[in-house]
């Protein structure tokens, strides 16, 4: 017999004869009062919480803005820009950003990528990857400067999970830097992942027009 | 499980007389221990998400068979396969065996307990493929020829100068290095390790069966390394890692992080489903889930001891523990430690530590008070004294028993041995019986008054 069906059958003799029903995944009630905070203003609770983290987050009243307003992040250092902020990455170089191509990103000293979610609870970051969002952009250059639209911040997961229609292959939860205490509890920044996060805010229904603006 | 060289009472008998652990340990633990209390307390309906984790879990427990079958199903469908490994040496073997067919030469590894617990970095090298730990405090952990002593910070025992000098010596840092020269040194010495690696190993901390997803919880950003550059990623998951939707998520990982580390959510949580998807520029182009039983469907047929198979592995009940904060990790003899870790020792392994484990534990009640799925760790212990009851220390302790007894029941001869205990008393104090020298230890022999108690009253 193989482990396979040896561990199966074992499992099978073992488990407890009375069965509890999984109950529904409904965001418990008793939430009801703590998420409404959350869900009032997101965004505000968003910022605070990634302040909190060390993340710094630029709110940009106009999208036209967001050149500007990267260009100056990445202080003229290389930069990855990924593929699906193209008109992004078109204008940085017009600024006189120097951007690396993908097969340079270990030189990178940023990481451009946009972000699919917020999420307030926890100042987190939702990536998803896709042929036009790799997983390394936002990892291995130790500056990552992401791009969120207000609109796409959520309350808490229970928002997120609602939303998921199927997974990517990854789908990367990041809140704050990467960190780590394991020496004496003394906080370190930046171990193998970014150190330095920034979040750029666009305004509601930005891409459309910093796609009037690129053209 | 690697076997202990001394048992827990000897062990934890030299760690308390170390006052530089003792401090090391409690800074940790006090300050993991205030964090969560202040994360939790946050949430209004943090009670409810237990209530509701404890339900999935005891529902997916009975229906385990069901689940992974499905959880199979799906990370095949997504691409991936699955491997099922009945013990340590079966589970060690097949990752082996998955490197070897993959070419590969080195591989890089994020923390993970079970692989600890199945020994998979001795096997690996016997096999002459070198792993690399790219945890921070698993790093120092491999570089020193140590064992981690806490289930989220292995390296709790050790001094910011311990770790220099290690570093020192390895990594070529000034003796005097603070702690983020330290890192930076890490990070650029294991950069290297992640772009070389030809396959990367992780664990699970969550499995989700309708997904086929598994889901890693880490701060540092390695495990996200491990599962983005190598060729091909292995996982390597206990079976009871199983939850069955991606909503479950929704409940369980705020109470793992918080529980653990008193953050809202970890600097990163990886969803991982198969191997990367077409036109993807990166991630794994192979993907392995190994799933390990290795004493855990044992351990389902066990009604007293089924509970431990919930944990979730937060160690909020080791920062709580007034046994583990003096004793520390290591006292334990096994990956696992603390509270939990004295019922997942013998539960898994059908018996080892069965002796001293359950009784490292002043039966207090703080690990249950903690557990974000209440596990009631103190009932558990309580039965495995029972169970220990049934070794030869406990049957001698017995016997002993049964001889005062009887003597005690009979008066004149019991004035006489009463008599003769006085004359024998200085030869007995010095009785040279190993095993009855390591019973006494721990306990007290008052020394006998000269004059017997029934004399006394009589006058």
């Amino acid at each position: 017999m193989s482990s396979r069906e040896e561990i199966l059958r074992a499992v099978r003799s073992a488990r407890p004869g009375e069965t509890l029903e999984l109950g529904s995944p409904e965001v418990p009630a008793e939430a009801a009062g703590y998420r409404r905070q959350l869900q009032a203003d997101p965004v505000g609770v968003f910022v605070r919480r990634a302040e909190e983290l060390g993340v710094r987050v630029h709110r940009l009243g106009d999208p036209r803005e967001l050149a500007a307003a990267v260009a100056q992040l990445c202080g003229g250092r290389r930069t990855y820009v990924e593929p699906a902020l193209r008109d992004l990455g078109v204008s940085l170089r017009e600024l006189g950003l120097p951007l690396v191509e993908w097969d340079r990103l270990s030189e990178a000293e940023v990481g451009v990528t946009g972000a699919d979610y917020g999420i307030a609870e926890s100042a987190t970051l939702v990536l998803v990857a896709r042929p036009d969002r790799p997983r390394s952009a936002s990892l291995l250059p130790p500056v990552h400067v992401a791009v969120l639209r207000e609109d796409r911040v959520l309350a808490d997961l229970f928002d997120l999970v609602e939303r998921l229609d199927g997974l990517p292959s990854a789908l990367v939860l990041a809140s704050g830097p990467s960190r780590s205490a394991d020496i004496e509890m003394s906080l370190a920044v930046g171990v193998h992942g970014p150190g330095t996060v920034h979040v750029v805010l666009l305004p509601p229904d930005g891409q459309e027009r910093r796609a009037e603006s690129a053209k | 499980m690697s076997p202990s060289a001394v048992g827990f009472r000897e062990a934890s008998a030299r760690a308390v007389l170390d006052p530089a652990l003792r401090e090391a340990i409690r800074r940790v633990t006090d300050n993991l221990a205030v964090r969560r209390v202040q994360v939790t307390a946050e949430l209004p309906h943090f009670d409810v998400l237990r209530d509701r984790a404890k339900r999935i879990k005891e529902h997916t427990l009975a229906n385990l068979d069901r689940y992974l079958e499905q959880l199979e199903a799906a990370v095949r469908a997504r691409g991936g396969h699955v491997h099922w490994a009945r013990d340590a040496e079966e589970a060690a073997a097949c990752v082996v065996r998955i490197c070897r067919e993959a070419g590969a030469r080195r591989v890089a590894k994020s923390k993970s307990m079970v692989t600890e617990e199945v020994e998979l970095n001795r096997a690996l090298r016997e096999a002459g493929i070198e792993p690399v730990e790219t945890d921070l405090g698993e790093f120092v952990v491999q570089i020193s020829g140590d064992r981690p002593s806490h289930l989220i910070a292995p390296i709790i025992h050790k001094r910011r100068e311990d770790v220099a000098e290690l570093f020192r010596r390895h990594l070529g840092t000034p003796a005097d290095a603070p702690v983020p020269v330290l890192t930076a040194a890490a990070r650029a010495h294991l950069r290297q390790a992640f772009l070389q690696a030809d396959v990367g190993i992780t664990g699970a901390n969550f499995l989700v069966a309708e997904t086929g997803t598994v889901v890693l919880v880490e701060n540092e950003g390695n495990a996200r390394m491990v599962t983005s550059l190598p060729r091909v990623h292995v996982a390597v998951a206990g079976i009871e890692k199983v939850l069955p939707r991606l909503a479950d998520l929704a409940v369980f990982l705020p109470l793992l992080v918080r529980s653990a580390t008193g953050q809202r959510l970890s600097a990163y949580v990886s969803l991982l489903t198969g191997p990367r998807g077409p036109g993807e520029r990166d991630g794994p182009d192979v993907f392995h889930l190994v799933l390990v039983d290795n004493g855990r469907s044992r351990v389902l047929a066990d009604p007293e001891l089924r509970e431990a198979l919930e944990c979730v592995r937060c160690s909020a009940c080791l920062n709580v523990c007034p046994v583990y904060e003096r004793a520390g990790g290591h006292a334990y003899g096994s990956v696992y430690s603390g509270p939990i870790g004295a019922v997942l020792t013998p539960a898994l392994t059908g018996g080892r530590g069965l002796v001293d484990l359950p009784f490292a534990s002043s039966l207090c009640g703080a690990c249950r008070d903690v557990c974000p799925l209440r596990i009631d760790i103190p009932r558990m212990l309580v039965a495995l004294r029972a169970r220990a009851g049934q070794t030869a220390e406990a049957r001698w302790e017995r016997r002993a028993a049964r001889v005062a007894a009887w003597l005690l029941c009979r008066p004149r001869l019991y004035r006489w041995a009463s008599v003769a205990a006085r004359v024998l008393e200085p030869v007995v104090r010095r009785v040279p019986v190993g095993a009855l020298r390591r019973w006494a230890r721990g306990r007290d022999l008052p020394r006998l008054s000269p004059t017997p108690f029934h004399r006394a009253a009589r006058r």
